[in-house]
């Protein structure tokens, strides 16, 4: 089962020109259309296709830690076949665009863990699977591990377990779909 | 005028910690001459959870679900490892059905992580059929366990003085059903592999392990039986029932990735065959000895070993008469056998380098604790 | 091999010797580290299984576990160090496998190895400071 996280940062005022990216300008765009009459109805189907294309081809990183991993798989092997949901494992953060955190995330590992979340494009997720993961797990007295992996990126969803069954896994990625879809181009929620 | 040669640096290539091919956070500093390696410089710790210093602060029944995250891929014989040094240690007795049934759960380990091999192994060779295949056979193991004790993957139900509980009703007729039905699948994988001529390309002659290195390096399983040598803990020290039950020690003379991967296809079958021995032979009684909640074993050392999938796997406990362990050593076969892999790999190619590592089947978990 | 065999060859630096079940077990002074080694190499004593240590709190020792293949007997060799800033010879030249397991200690206990071709760290970052396994080194509560 999934609990959904933070996400990204609260939204921020729109940057000076010198700084505009893509987003922000898509933003100030959408707007804009929203002043035009009958804006919010084009700006809402543009939203939904958008959000249907995103959530309908999650790509991950193969990304698997510890024994979490396994169970990840699993989920993508043969019984309980992710790639039905569009999701196709990529092996290199520029491509994917979700990263799955499955495991314990040592001192060690930490900084490499940021490395590739930075290497990945926007729009990017985050999904903590496994009790490591999220909070620590069974080592939570242990001088090597941090403490649940949203204390160095932001996470979406959090999938519980020891490791979670791969129906819980899937139930992770089903609410990250249902968040994505309540995206927008205004800004995430 | 003369052609001289181009003058060539040495590059250092890095390959991790996060690789679709290092079965788990491993990075290898190769260096490199154009794509022959000449030497390789491991770095590991990036899953060091501390389990040796955790064990100082949880009661043996605690560490025992611990046991299970190290070696993930075949719960029940870290358990083992852990229980039979702890059972030494205090001067338990397991009860004969109890004995039957670890030897049963153990087994089973066994097979799913050799099929866990064969996956992983040939998905790296580019074979993705195979990891489709042997997962869903995987799957039936997974039933079992779920059935038996409620867990998929870390089931902890190898315990201190037996096991956690009976069979339930139909499992024997299940796992009957599924020992029938694995050896034509592994007769499949046979014609999808092992003979397949892209897969011989790269596995056979690969990576060759000499068995005096293999020996002088402490490498132990089926990387060890792959160059012939015929050490199996199971007949060498016998734990449990294993005296008693009939199986080959699989060996392979070839010392290459192919003869690696041989000995644990044929593994697989041995395994079968301990299982159902076993469910023929099950004898009544009490499947968990009297253990006082908080065990107390008298100060004194121990060392568990049992034949993991991967090798030698043992825990070295010394008690000061506490609840809590004074020291705990895990001695797992990926740390040496990765000790070891510098050694092979000199000379390879780097694509040599994922057939190589993946025939070695290390586990993450357990090199770095 | 017995305990008398080894009280024979070593002298004075056997401290203990006795048998236990599979396991020879032998409390053994740091001088005669790297020759015992050797001694039990040449008798067939050559699988090094593990090298590890253990800090009792009053003291610490470095356990060395020899293993014949073909008896299936072990030896197990403990040598007392100092619990800070020990040292010992390493017996890498002896036993190929020592290599990482003398590093893991290092890393772990503190415990200096002369000899070792490239001590550092194993499984620690690079920069960590302290030895987790020692007695004295407390757990994290959850940093």
């Amino acid at each position: 089962m999934g609990v959904t996280g933070s996400g990204a940062a609260a939204p921020q005022p729109p940057p000076p020109r010198s700084q505009e990216t893509a987003k922000t300008l898509a933003r100030r765009l959408a707007d804009m259309v929203v002043l035009v009459p009958g804006g919010e109805f084009i700006l809402t189907k543009v939203d939904y296709v958008l959000n249907w294309g995103r959530a309908s081809s999650i790509w991950p990183l193969t990304y698997g830690l510890a024994c979490c991993a396994i169970e990840m798989m699993c989920t993508a092997a043969s019984r309980w076949d992710l790639d039905r949901f569009g999701v196709m494992y990529r092996g290199t953060p520029r491509q994917s665009d979700l990263m799955v955190v499955a495991g314990t995330v040592t001192k060690k590992m930490a900084p490499v863990l940021r490395q590739l979340y930075d290497q990945m494009p926007e729009p990017k997720y985050v999904i903590a699977m496994g009790g490591c993961a999220c909070a620590g797990g069974p080592f939570h007295d242990s001088y090597f591990v941090v403490q649940g992996v949203d204390q160095i990126v932001p996470v979406d969803i959090y999938v519980p377990g020891c490791p979670p069954r791969p129906e819980a896994f899937i139930d992770g990625i089903y609410r990250l779909q249902q968040k994505i879809h309540q995206e927008s181009l205004r800004g995430r929620k | 005028m003369s052609i001289g040669l181009t003058p060539t640096e040495h590059v250092v290539l890095n390959m991790g910690p996060q690789h679709p091919s290092t079965h788990g956070v491993l990075r290898l500093k190769l260096t490199l001459d154009g794509e022959v390696i000449l030497g390789c410089d491991p770095v590991i710790g990036y899953l060091h959870r501390g389990m040796e210093k955790i064990a100082e602060n949880r009661t043996y029944a605690q560490f025992l679900p611990y046991t299970d995250r190290i070696d993930y891929l075949s719960s029940a014989s870290n358990n083992e490892a852990f229980v039979l040094a702890v059972e030494r240690l205090a001067g338990i007795e397991v009860p004969e059905r109890a004995q039957y049934l670890r030897v049963i759960l153990l087994e089973l380990n066994r097979i799913a992580s050799h099929l866990v091999f064969v996956a992983t192994f040939a998905n790296d060779l580019a074979a993705t059929t195979a990891f489709l295949y042997a997962f869903r056979e995987r799957e039936v193991i997974m039933d079992l366990f779920e059935m038996w004790t409620g867990a998929r993957l870390t089931q902890s139900w190898i315990r201190i003085g037996g096991v956690g509980s009976d069979l339930p009703d139909g499992f024997e007729r299940k796992a009957h059903e599924f020992c029938r039905m694995l050896g034509p699948r592994l007769d499949e994988y046979d014609g999808l592999l092992t003979g397949n001529a892209i897969f011989r390309l790269r596995t056979e002659g690969v990576g060759v392990l000499p068995p005096e290195l293999g020996i002088d390096w402490a490498c132990s399983g089926p990387t060890l039986r792959g160059s012939g040598v015929a050490f199996d803990l199971r007949r060498a020290e016998p734990y449990e029932v294993y005296e008693k039950l009939g199986f080959e020690v699989v060996t392979d003379a070839a010392c290459d990735c192919m003869g690696r991967y041989r000995v644990r296809m044929e593994e697989m079958r041995q395994s079968v065959r301990i299982i159902e021995q076993c469910l023929d032979h099950l004898p009544q009684g009490e499947v968990q000895a009297k253990v006082p909640r908080a065990l107390r074993p008298p100060a004194g050392e121990a060392y568990g070993r049992v034949e993991s999938p991967r090798g030698e796997f043992g825990c070295y406990i010394v008690s000061d008469g506490g609840t809590s362990p004074l020291r705990l050593r895990l001695r797992t076969p990926s740390f040496f056998h990765m000790a070891a892999l510098p050694q092979i790999l000199r000379g390879w190619k780097i694509g040599d380098v994922i057939a190589i590592l993946g025939s070695i089947d290390i586990v993450l978990g357990e090199m770095d604790r | 091999m017995t305990p008398e065999d080894l009280k024979a060859q070593f002298g004075d630096d056997v401290e203990a010797a006795e048998q236990v079940g599979r396991e020879l077990r032998l409390r053994l002074r740091p001088a005669s580290l790297v020759a015992c080694c050797r001694f039990c190499k040449e008798r067939g004593y050559s699988y090094p299984a593990d090298i590890t240590a253990v800090d009792t709190g009053a003291e610490m020792r470095v356990v060395y576990r020899l293993v014949s293949l073909q008896r299936g007997e072990h030896i197990v060799i403990s040598v007392g160090v100092p619990r800070t800033g020990g040292s010992l010879p390493s017996v890498v030249g002896v036993l190929k496998g020592a290599d990482w397991p003398e590093r893991e200690v290092f890393d772990l206990f503190g415990v200096r190895f002369v000899g070792h071709p490239d001590l550092r760290r194993i499984l620690l970052t690079d920069d960590w400071q302290g030895y987790p396994l020692l007695k004295t080194a407390q757990p994290a509560k959850g940093s």
